[in-house]
């Protein structure tokens, strides 16, 4: 990857990619191969980008899609070398990533929403129209209105108490 | 619950120190140990194979009366589980302490050269693999029935051991094209096998490449 294609074309959308793959790894060393893998993808996919949408969406959806790759991944090798393995994927307490707690406590609540719930309350979250979530997850938009209206109901749920 | 989850989520990421971009280096670190310890796994699976595939043939051939046969296919397969090791044990002095972009040309240089014994060895191992059936098949029952229903239908043929020439020429001829062709079925045989992981290797060294310049 060049430092130019880098430089120009992900690092300005770095926040995305960031606040996407901390909402699926559950620790600093994951979240930094979730990123390089996410980078590397878009760097190998550039040529396929043909301009249908924004750039960014374009990121939002691959950061998404790589992402739910790699987690489905690491279940299925947790599920392989552990027959026992059922813990679901959830942040530890002391594996905070943001020195601000508020934010820390929400990322570990959205971290125990499914993996689909996750990607649609991160884009909600970043202020995207019902239309490009239903676009990026590949759904009508009038089930993304019940289903965010839903996610956010247990999101209350999880942090009720937590946060003043 | 004092704040919405939309001004906890814009608030938290007023801060500058939230959003620290990860630095981006050895980028193929885990992707190349993984992919060679992948294929090293499966060679591993595929010498267990071989290993209980030489005795298979051993006791099968006792069983059932073709001790030879059992032994020689034995062998062949010995021989090539021998091949394998030395080719483990030149695995095994490849430097591994050296950046990841070297290790893994080093390791499919070494991948290479061993496609390239093996595909040598093949043009001995399918040619010698499928004689030793028809020497097997000649000394049986079967076999000498099979020769005389030939030799009634063509009797002016010439007899070679008491065999019919163009039955001694076909065999040889098919046996010739194997040796032809056995790296091909060796290739073959490698795709369906390793085919999916090879190509992976390729392209992570073609993307090591592209990023190196």
């Amino acid at each position: 990857m060049s430092t130019d294609f880098y430089t120009s074309s992900i690092l300005p959308y770095s926040g995305i990619i960031i606040k996407i793959c901390r909402a699926y790894t559950d620790s600093q060393e994951d979240f930094e191969d979730y990123y390089q893998e996410v980078c590397l993808q878009i760097w190998r996919s550039r040529e396929r980008f043909r301009g249908d949408s924004k750039w960014s969406t374009w990121i939002y959806r691959l950061s998404l899609n790589i992402c739910l790759t790699l987690i489905k991944k690491k279940k299925k090798n947790k599920q392989h070398y552990s027959s026992n393995y059922e813990r679901p994927l959830e942040a530890t307490e002391d594996n905070h990533a943001f020195s601000d707690e508020s934010l820390n406590l929400l990322y570990d609540a959205i971290k125990k929403l499914s993996d689909i719930d996750r990607a649609v309350i991160l884009l909600y979250l970043e202020e995207k129209p019902n239309m490009e979530i239903a676009e990026i997850i590949g759904t009508s938009p009038n089930n993304i209105g019940v289903r965010i209206n839903r996610i956010k109901e247990r999101l209350k749920k999880i942090l009720d108490g937590k946060i003043n | 619950m004092g704040k919405s989850i939309e001004s906890i989520w814009k608030d938290g990421f007023l801060k500058d120190d939230q959003l620290v971009v990860p630095k981006l280096n050895d980028l193929y670190n885990q992707k190349s140990i993984h992919i060679i310890d992948k294929i090293l796994r499966m060679g591993k699976y595929n010498l267990i194979y071989l290993v209980v595939l030489a005795a298979f043939f051993l006791v099968m051939g006792v069983l059932i009366g073709a001790t030879y046969l059992g032994l020689f296919l034995c062998i062949l397969i010995v021989a090539h589980i021998v091949l394998a090791l030395k080719h483990v044990k030149q695995l095994r002095e490849i430097d591994k302490f050296v950046n990841s972009y070297q290790y893994i040309k080093s390791f499919d240089n070494w991948l290479q050269n061993s496609i390239s014994e093996f595909m040598l060895f093949s043009r001995f191992f399918y040619p010698l693999f499928f004689l030793s059936f028809v020497i097997q098949g000649r000394f049986t029952e079967d076999g000498d029935a099979l020769i005389n229903v030939l030799i009634s239908k063509v009797p002016d043929t010439t007899l070679v051991f008491g065999i019919p020439l163009f039955l001694l020429v076909a065999v040889m001829l098919f046996a010739g094209l194997l040796a032809v062709f056995g790296g091909l079925l060796y290739k073959l045989d490698l795709n369906i096998v390793y085919g999916r992981v090879l190509r992976k290797l390729k392209e992570i060294i073609t993307d090591m490449e592209e990023l190196r310049r």
